[in-house]
């Protein structure tokens, strides 16, 4: 996470990655030596070579300069943007004075092979609310000290936060399946990094979010959001999280969307997690924003633990 | 390799890297010690006080001005049909989103 403030925020960086096709992907699948998908096969080519040795982290995540055919130019996992700039500048040198057939593929790939990999993108709900999640802590343990993902609904499940009464005063709970879902898998701990422990199925013990019909302007109805969550387990880690929700949405009735959802999550939480970095497991305040995603291919990215919807 | 990138200890390069970010914490455009919420206790009236607190400032977002493919098999291609190198960020988690 220190990356995104420190070296892609750098603006000598930004500048020369206009010299690269710039991507950001996980690791997590494509280092698997057992894994053969053709972006892995690439990838191993070059995965946990370091040309910069410094700061060296774990596995394969760091910083590549690279080839479309596999041929490292220059890689580094420090964080440092005047160390990544100078060795983005070398990695330019080495692809200019690298033959074009050493620098290529040798045969044009299909962009289409993606698909055999990239599944749950495929659920990308077009029609449905797509919420950005962003945490951060009351008191900041250390620096950097917020984080994000998505969660998504689909159409049918979008609308089921809308009271059936469409009127002034009219108010309904969301579905707790609906409730639980987000209790389990997005009110947690990612402040410090991604934690790949969520709630398991029968830890959320409270789950309600009470809508409210403010007011009707033609298509548009004004909503309220209240309600709590309570989700606690000791297995696989001891963590918990209760928080008060609050917030707003605006209801298109005509598209059958919303056009504005803004909600806060705020309480305590307790315990650690797996690999999210957190250290102290004293209950402290945490707070998570859920705000209406954008359309641009970051914020379509996928939620975590999308495969655990059952969609 | 540039013999001069190793000569400074990773301390200092901390300490240096994190100056321009300190002094966005602390200078008058950010005005996140006024809005810090007192406690954790989530009201009508803490609401705001904790959405701005919770949300990134711009200085946070500024790696999202990097036109970021977020697929490596994506760049793979374009940058084959472009005849240009890559530039790979990869963590455990995708960089863009929850890592």
């Amino acid at each position: 996470m220190k990356d995104r403030q420190l070296v892609w925020s750098n603006k000598r960086v930004r500048e020369l990655s206009k010299n690269f096709i710039p991507v950001a992907d996980a690791c997590d699948r494509m280092q698997k030596e057992a894994c053969k998908d053709a972006d892995a096969l690439i990838f191993q080519k070059f995965a946990r070579q370091r040309t910069y040795k410094k700061g060296n982290r774990g596995g394969a995540q760091g910083h590549y300069a690279v080839t479309p055919s596999g041929e490292l130019l220059a890689s580094s996992s420090m964080g440092d943007p005047k160390v990544f700039a100078q060795l983005m500048e070398e990695a330019l040198e080495k692809w200019e004075a690298m033959p074009k057939e050493k620098r290529l593929l040798p045969g044009t790939p299909d962009p289409a092979e993606a698909g055999k990999w990239r599944k749950v993108e495929k659920l990308y709900p077009e029609d449905g609310l797509v919420l950005r999640h962003i945490s951060r802590d009351l008191e900041k343990a250390r620096w950097p000290d917020w984080n994000l993902d998505y969660a998504w609904f689909r159409k049918e499940e979008a609308r089921q936060f809308v009271p059936p009464e469409l009127k002034a005063g009219a108010a309904h709970d969301v579905p707790f399946a609906l409730m639980e879902r987000l209790a389990r898998f997005h009110l947690i701990d990612n402040v410090y990094g991604l934690n790949y422990t969520f709630f398991p199925d029968g830890s959320v013990q409270k789950a309600r979010l009470t809508v409210t019909v403010e007011k009707i302007e033609g298509a548009k109805v004004f909503l309220q959001l209240e309600g709590e969550t309570r989700a606690d387990t000791e297995v696989p880690e001891t963590i918990g999280f209760a928080p008060k929700l609050l917030g707003s949405a605006t209801w298109d009735t005509e598209n059958e969307r919303f056009t504005a959802f803004e909600m806060v999550a705020v309480g305590n939480r307790w315990g650690l997690g797996n690999c999210n970095l957190r250290r102290d497991p004293t209950p402290a305040p945490m707070g998570i924003v859920f705000t209406l995603a954008g359309d641009s291919p970051a914020e379509r990215l996928p939620p975590v633990f999308v495969s655990r919807y059952e969609w | 390799m540039n013999p001069n990138l190793r000569m400074k200890t990773p301390l200092a390069l901390t300490i240096f890297n994190l100056l321009p970010i300190l002094a966005a914490s602390f200078g008058p455009a950010n005005t996140r010690a006024q809005e810090k919420p007192a406690d954790g206790e989530l009201t009508q009236d803490t609401y705001e006080i904790w959405r701005d607190h919770v949300l990134p400032r711009s200085w946070e977002l500024k790696f999202q001005k990097i036109e970021w493919r977020t697929s490596f098999w994506e760049a793979v291609c374009e940058a084959q049909e472009k005849d240009m190198p890559i530039l790979l960020w990869t963590m455990n988690g995708h960089p863009l989103c929850n890592t």
